[in-house]
């Protein structure tokens, strides 16, 4: 039963709520969603795999040395789908921590309102019950929320540092070495066509530079999407730091602004991704 | 001696460098060269980049030995996400309880059978979630 003088005290305790209670983690659940999506991206894994086949296709004769290589990357892929998945799942539970719905409970004291009114019990105090019962738990809620928030992000910053670092370290290899095998197959081509010309056969040229576009342009979308991927695990590691070195002001609207400016910077970095 | 995955991603770097610059003198002194030294040069230039392949598979295997401890303490902490998630979950569970239980008693007020059964029903159901 709300007596007359707590029924006074609840607007005072209603505004409480409100100021205190409402933490705003939009920004953090974006980056942390736009994250989770781009760590999902695995396709430069097979990559990474196929690429003693893709040299192969141009020095057969070194099959003795470029297939075990295969295989021993194959036996690699699960280490290297291990690092995507990590921060992956990371990123998926700040995400699910960091969203409003985990602390919004109106719809079930609302429903706890109604066997209220069923129950018999008179609409003010049901009214009471619902609205200060939602705001207390959702004030409780978020208390803890940001407690934990910050207890995550502090403990997970290192490990995560590290983990996209040596994604980034691998993905740079899987770049330079489409870049230099560009490179590399363009020499092919080009002595291919010498040879023609010197033999006088130069009815080959349009079938060559036609072989030679495919090549090299499967490979230079691979060196382009492992160049833009690097840049957005560069801003997702950036991101992540700024939000360890600001726990203090995690639901301040500048941080969140800042987060949303990097999720928007992480989406733009993968776009050619699709292309590959 | 260890290799050092830093020092064996550069070994790969200087390596491929070098088959390129074999592959650029090639093409320059084109003229110069015979057919044999062609082929030559060709093939050191391509057996060079398999073999930085080669370096290359060996770094990534020492970086992913060297990420295991970090990749087990960010499961740590996504598990410790997780759980929070839980938590504030299980509050939304109590309070369903409550709902259910507040049906049950008024069901009991009202002496129906059938509405005690179906709400004794819903706070079983509500705890179980």
């Amino acid at each position: 039963m709300i007596s007359a003088h707590s029924r006074g005290a609840l607007p005072a305790l209603l505004v409480f709520l409100l100021i205190a209670g409402c933490v705003n983690l939009g920004g953090v659940r974006d980056f942390s969603e736009t994250s989770a999506r781009t760590a999902d991206y695995t396709r430069l894994v097979d990559v990474y795999v196929e690429h003693p086949g893709l040299q192969k296709r141009f020095a057969p004769e070194l099959a003795d040395i470029l297939d075990p290589e295969q295989a021993k990357r194959e036996t690699q892929r699960a280490g290297l789908l291990a690092l995507h998945q990590a921060i992956e799942e990371y990123m998926l539970a700040l995400a699910n921590l960091s969203a409003d719905e985990a602390v919004d409970y109106q719809t079930d004291f609302e429903a706890l309102g109604k066997a209220l009114g069923d129950a018999g019990v008179e609409d003010a105090q049901r009214q009471a019950v619902v609205t200060v019962g939602a705001l207390v738990a959702r004030a409780a809620s978020d208390g803890y929320r940001r407690k934990k928030i910050r207890e995550v992000i502090r403990e997970a910053n290192e490990p995560l540092q590290v983990t996209i670092q040596t994604l980034r370290d691998i993905v740079d290899q899987i770049a330079a070495e489409a870049q230099d095998l560009d490179t590399s197959v363009g020499r092919f081509y080009e002595s291919r066509l010498r040879e023609a010309r010197e033999r006088g056969n130069s009815g080959v040229e349009t079938i060559l530079s036609g072989w030679e576009y495919r090549e090299r342009d499967e490979i230079e979308k691979i060196a382009r999407a492992a160049v833009d991927y690097s840049g957005a695990l560069e801003k997702i590691s950036a991101a992540h730091e700024e939000l360890f070195l600001h726990l203090d002001e995690i639901n301040s609207d500048e941080l969140q602004r800042e987060m949303r400016f990097y999720a928007k910077e992480i989406r733009t970095a993968v776009k050619t991704l699709r292309e590959l | 001696m260890k290799l050092d995955k830093t020092h064996a991603f550069d070994l790969a770097d200087r390596v491929r460098k070098t088959a390129n610059a074999l592959g650029d003198y090639r093409m320059k002194n084109w003229h110069e060269l015979s057919g044999m030294q062609r082929l030559e040069l060709e093939r050191l230039e391509w057996q060079l980049l398999a073999m930085s392949t080669q370096v290359v598979t060996a770094a990534v295997g020492v970086s992913l030995d060297e990420a295991d401890l970090s990749l087990s303490q960010l499961k740590g902490a996504s598990n410790k996400a997780k759980k929070a998630f839980k938590t504030l979950q299980d509050v939304r569970k109590v309070i369903r309880v409550a709902t259910a239980m507040v049906g049950l008693v008024a069901a009991g007020i009202s002496q129906n059978p059938q509405a005690i059964a179906s709400n004794l029903g819903a706070v079983v159901e509500a705890a179980a979630a």
